[in-house]
């Protein structure tokens, strides 16, 4: 990311903060620095426009679990606390007794930990179901302009109608 | 000549008839590939059945269902007044939080 602004000046270019949700993709937490993502974001909330701005209109995702859990330590006796978003990992199907290995590992060990969502690409859509029927899920896809854009949302259209577990799509820019 | 230009012309439309399919099919074929799973995959994964009904009913009051992907500070001029959900990637800085540019 270049030329990048601070998040507290990001949320400062709202007109209005009162009941808007964000869903802050955490790109670069680990286990030495997740207690200063909680201190520093509690204090841009409590900040934000007198605090209009609540916890539970956010959610955080992460990508490793081992944090998942430490994040979910520190917040979950919070009367209100941060919904909490699990990044499902880049799998390749094409070698498909690894990839069958991976997923049943993460089915049997999901129990081990708290998340609110699972966040995946469009591509494990049908994996997902099968493997996590009962987790809501948050889908999105990227790339693709004009005709693959449109038939993608499409089907994420198709998918949110049908399952009332996808209840958050990512609708991104044409890039 | 007259007879053989609108041959040309005909021609002409018929190629860039035929180019237009083959976009077309290019780019569908492209976004089914792209969501696509092996059943034989998905036939040998368990199911972690996990949480409840009454846990998925308390969430759906919670949430709306769509939002916006807003790492452009002209993307919030844009799409404030559309949606009330925004998806931002953010980095973990020395004293702060880093997001948008």
């Amino acid at each position: 990311m270049q030329n990048n602004i601070t998040l507290n000046a990001y949320l400062s270019l709202f007109n209005n903060l009162d009941d808007r949700k964000f869903w802050f993709d955490i790109k670069n937490i680990d286990t030495s620095n997740y207690m200063s993502l909680l201190t520093v974001l509690d204090d841009i909330l409590k900040n934000s426009q007198n605090g209009l701005l609540t916890k539970s209109n956010i959610i955080l995702e992460i990508g490793d679990l081992n944090v998942l859990k430490l994040v979910y330590n520190a917040v979950k006796n919070d009367t209100t606390r941060y919904r909490l978003s699990w990044y499902f990992p880049y799998i390749n199907l094409d070698t498909e007794e690894n990839s069958i290995s991976i997923i049943n590992e993460y089915v049997n060990s999901a129990d081990g930990y708290f998340f609110d969502y699972i966040s995946s690409d469009i591509k494990y859509y049908n994996i997902l179901e099968k493997a996590f029927p009962n987790r809501k899920k948050l889908f999105w896809y990227t790339g693709g302009c004009v005709i693959e854009r449109k038939y993608k949302r499409m089907l994420l259209y198709l998918y949110a109608e049908k399952n009332k577990n996808t209840e958050i799509l990512l609708y991104p820019a044409c890039i | 000549m007259a007879v053989k230009n609108i041959k040309n012309k005909y021609l002409l439309l018929f190629l860039l008839f035929i180019i237009l399919i083959i976009y077309i099919l290019n780019h569908t074929l492209s976004a089914y590939n792209y969501i696509y799973n092996d059943k034989n995959v998905i036939s040998k994964l368990y199911e972690n059945k996990s949480y409840t009904n009454t846990y998925i009913l308390y969430n759906s009051e919670q949430d709306g269902k769509w939002l916006h992907h807003m790492n452009s500070v002209d993307n919030v001029n844009s799409f404030q007044s559309k949606s009330k959900l925004f998806e931002v990637d953010i980095l973990i800085g020395s004293n702060n939080l880093i997001c948008c540019s």
